[in-house]
């Protein structure tokens, strides 16, 4: 793939993933091995995708107390652990099985967020900007939405632990990330508002591309001048996703989401 | 405590200078432009351990003990993940 066409590529991947909580690579890493890179070097490339969208998205996402460390944490310890355990077994896992499961689970969480409509947190009067932020010692907090603060809680944590384990599983078994499961699990099945969901589930995907790059890094498997390009791409598109998280409004994120995912899911069961 | 903001202002920096040596390693040549880029994976990283690591200081600073304890938690995954993938 030419310079130029691998850095639009890696901005549009990291604008989309940041803006819907993905991470990019499950979009970009596709994109390369269509352009006729081999996979061993496309998914390093997805991660630093990944990586960049995290830290662009850090500074504003941090100043507007939009992320859930908390739920961010207690879930990535779950994801990270099964991630662990999918990447020690994929190799007993048929590649084609695998797309075919990875665009099931795609296809349902589309189904998931997109038939939803409305906004299931409401915003509540009494709270003010103040009030923004995480309650310590639970998973619950308030958003800005507007000039409104809306206030939740995260539920059913046993399933939204299982779903994040599956997501860590799926990651480990296919190399690449599990922000697409991530978000529509913590968004649809705990209840979380869907802007939150994907600026967390942005923060705990930078966690595991960390230590896949690592990995990748000690295996020569990083091309430095291909990955800087993304890298820097990345970031400008991490940037970009940000900013239209935060002015867009909830219903149109999550359709939004439905859609890109309803594609992932297709692309994947087409293409096995 | 809750000092999310220092740690906003870090992650500023560390953006910025994570894309000028992007930058640096993808259009400046030779050994120059290899340091850069490899010194832009190397924050790319370090970043999201940073956090973590801020963040389970800002808990147990706050009293937010059980948090605490999974972020450390959450370290020690990470760090066994990395080892394990490492020696495999």
């Amino acid at each position: 793939m030419n310079p130029v066409a691998l850095a639009f590529a890696a901005f549009l991947t990291a604008a989309i993933g940041t803006l819907g909580g993905l991470g990019g690579a499950i979009l970009l890493v596709p994109i390369l091995v269509l352009s006729g890179m081999e996979a061993k070097f496309a998914a390093p490339l997805g991660l630093v995708s990944v990586a960049a969208g995290s830290l662009a998205a850090a500074p504003h996402q941090l100043t507007a107390r939009v992320v859930n460390h908390r739920l961010g944490v207690a879930t990535e310890i779950v994801a990270s652990s099964a991630a662990l355990v999918g990447a020690l077994v994929s190799g007993l896992i048929g590649q084609s099985l695998l797309a075919v499961l990875l665009g099931c689970v795609a296809l349902v969480a589309a189904f998931a967020g997109g038939r939803r409509k409305g906004i299931r947190n409401l915003p509540d009067p009494s709270l003010t900007a103040a009030d923004v932020g995480e309650t310590p010692g639970t998973l619950a907090g308030v958003y800005p939405l507007g000039d409104e603060f809306v206030p939740y809680r995260a539920k059913r944590l046993p399933v939204g632990l299982l779903g994040m384990g599956i997501a860590g599983l799926i990651s480990g078994l296919s190399g690449v990330g599990g922000g697409w499961v991530k978000t529509p699990t913590a968004s649809e099945v705990m209840h979380v508002p869907v802007k939150v969901a994907a600026a967390t589930s942005t923060f705990t995907v930078g966690v595991t591309a960390a230590v896949g790059l690592l990995v990748y890094e000690s295996q020569g498997r990083v091309v430095v001048s291909d990955a800087a390009l993304v890298a820097a791409a990345g970031l400008v598109g991490g940037t970009v996703g940000v900013r239209l998280q935060h002015v867009l409004p909830p219903p149109l994120v999550r359709r939004g989401l439905s859609v890109i995912l309803a594609v992932i899911g297709v692309l994947l069961i087409v293409r096995r | 405590m809750n000092d999310l903001n220092t740690l906003s202002k870090i992650l500023m920096v560390a953006l910025v200078i994570t894309f000028a040596c992007a930058l640096g390693g993808a259009f400046i040549p030779g050994t120059v432009g290899q340091w850069s880029g490899t010194a832009c994976i190397i924050i790319l990283i370090a970043a999201p351990v940073l956090r973590v690591t801020w963040l389970v200081v800002d808990w147990t600073r706050a009293r937010d003990v059980k948090f605490a304890l999974l972020g450390c938690a959450l370290l020690v995954v990470l760090a066994t993940s990395g080892a394990i993938a490492l020696l495999r």
